[in-house]
């Protein structure tokens, strides 16, 4: 068929078929529009109206008068909508010439979900063959699944703290474990901010044991760790490292009056009896203590080991008591109680 | 064979809203079954479904059909899976299109979703207003579920419709719609606009 034979075609029709074109005349007044049209228009009147006061041609942007649409060779065009919303929408041209006319047709294209909003349209305002409704299935569906996507993402996340913390954290006391202690002394380390290394070891805790029970053990563990809580700042760590030993890392906290202050309230609070079934449980803690200032360059493992041999040094003392790691250059001046 | 996790995981949401996050609870633990909860992206074992099901309808005392017809209505009427029924709206503005529009309901569903599989349904308007509607491939108990959304789905158009299950078998079955009154009633309203636009 000759694709330039005119067919009869009534308006009724093209109604049908495209609810969103309208026939503008060769002064550019439209002479029909699709019910769709005249619904996005709302009260304003469509027809005898110029085209250019209800659509702006966005791109070509050279166009203003209907003369020169025939000159128009891209085969789309995109206009916004002469309202308060001014919308996008995509238009299809073609000159009729034997009507003197032009045909427009039109989509909102990417603007769809905002269209229907705003001028309250539904299926039926579509073309059969638009695809207006699956793309608006669609977008109700991805909103769907982004919400279930990020329900799961949320409680993943929420998942993966708990996890988190758990794996850092010793099961019995809720202190900090040994593999939460490695990674505060990395951190530490790399801030450079002085601190002290703190180990402490319960005393008599096995006789506790064997004349009670490990469940006497166990709420004996657990007031300690309470005592030390208590006894710490927020910005220290304390750390279940055994059975009944302890690492302590005390924040900016190097000068000995303060080590020894904290060293001996620590001590103090640990010796007052703790109840457990009506039982008094009586426990001691020795202590050794090494400040990070002690070093020209501290570093880990020898400030765990002389915190290690201060310890000692107060469990050969008689125990209950805290030592206070000197200066290198002043060794053998242990700072014992 | 396996079923697509949205299924069982808005399951477990009209479970859990309708006779209480204890009776969901308890289900699963009779039934000894690792999972607290169900992860909507995943696929689960068809078995697992079905004993989720046959353990709630002891648990309830009902048989499993009127569970999963109730499960149908609640998919359309509950305000809180209100996309579902939004969903299903968008397939036609009368209930008469809508009916036609279930022969599109596995295609839509795979455009949004491409690993959830849906069964293949046939709509034929048998006689002026009574529609047979054959659902093939379908999980046992699936009909059920959507003859409770069919339901509701009428009143939802203010439609006044006759519905039954006429036959069942093995993997298919047939539901008929007999359509009394295409307007009987108002209907709830149905805006076209999703949340989602500005």
């Amino acid at each position: 068929m000759n694709i330039e034979r005119p067919i009869p075609f009534t308006c009724g029709a093209l109604d049908h078929v495209l609810p969103l074109h309208m026939i503008i005349d060769g002064s550019g007044v439209v002479r029909h529009a699709g019910p769709t049209i005249q619904k996005v228009f709302g009260r304003r009147k469509v027809l005898g109206r110029n085209v250019f006061g209800l659509l702006e041609l966005r791109r070509p942007r050279s166009i203003s008068r209907i003369e020169d649409v025939a000159k128009i060779d891209a085969r789309r065009v995109q206009l916004k909508i002469r309202d308060e919303y001014r919308m996008s929408v995509t238009g299809a041209v073609t000159v009729m010439p034997d009507l003197d006319s032009v045909l427009l047709n039109l989509s909102f294209g990417y603007s769809i979900s905002e269209a229907v909003a705003r001028y309250e349209l539904t299926g039926s305002d579509f073309a059969p063959t638009d695809l207006a409704v699956e793309m608006l299935y669609l977008v109700e569906a991805k909103s769907a699944v982004m919400e279930i996507a990020t329900q799961l993402a949320h409680r993943l996340q929420g998942e993966k703290e708990v996890a988190q913390t758990q794996a850092l954290t010793d099961g019995l006391t809720g202190l900090a474990n040994r593999r939460a202690l490695e990674l505060r002394l990395e951190r530490q380390f790399l801030r450079g901010v002085p601190f002290s290394l703190m180990h402490l070891d319960l005393d008599f805790f096995k006789s506790v044991n064997d004349t009670y029970g490990h469940a006497a053990g166990d709420a004996v563990l657990e007031s300690v760790a309470q005592i030390l809580r208590e006894e710490t700042r927020k910005e220290d760590l304390v750390a279940r490292v055994g059975g009944d030993e302890f690492v302590i890392v005390l924040d900016n906290q190097v000068y000995p009056t303060r080590l020894e202050k904290i060293s001996t309230r620590l001590i103090r609070r640990i010796e007052s009896p703790i109840l457990f079934q009506d039982q008094e449980c009586r426990v001691s803690a020795s202590i050794g203590v090494v400040p990070s200032t002690n070093y020209a360059n501290p570093d880990q493992t020898r400030m765990a080991e002389d915190a290690d041999k201060a310890l000692y040094a107060s469990k050969h003392a008689g125990r209950a008591g805290f030592t206070i790691a000197g200066r290198p250059d002043v060794v053998g001046r242990s700072l014992i109680d | 064979m396996m079923m697509h996790g949205l299924i069982l995981w808005i399951f477990e949401a009209f479970v859990r809203l309708t006779y209480g996050d204890q009776v969901w609870e308890k289900v699963l633990t009779d039934l000894d079954l690792q999972v607290q909860s169900v992860e909507p992206m995943f696929h689960y074992d068809v078995q697992i479904g079905l004993s989720i099901l046959r353990q709630l309808s002891i648990e309830q005392s009902r048989d499993r059909n009127s569970i999963l017809e109730d499960f149908g209505t609640f998919l359309v009427t509950d305000p809180r899976v209100e996309r579902v029924r939004r969903l299903l709206r968008f397939g036609g503005v009368e209930y008469t299109d809508f009916l036609h529009s279930l022969e599109d309901l596995k295609g839509r569903a795979r455009l949004a979703v491409p690993d959830l599989t849906l069964p293949d349904i046939q709509v034929d308007e048998v006689q002026p207003h009574v529609f047979q509607i054959t659902c093939e491939n379908t999980p046992k108990g699936a009909p059920y579920v959507l003859l409770g959304a069919l339901r509701a789905l009428a009143d939802d158009y203010g439609s006044l419709a006759y519905l039954e299950i006429l036959a069942e078998q093995q993997d298919n079955a047939v539901i008929t719609v007999s359509l009394l009154e295409r307007q009987h009633a108002e209907g709830r309203e149905f805006v076209w606009a999703t949340d989602g636009a500005p």
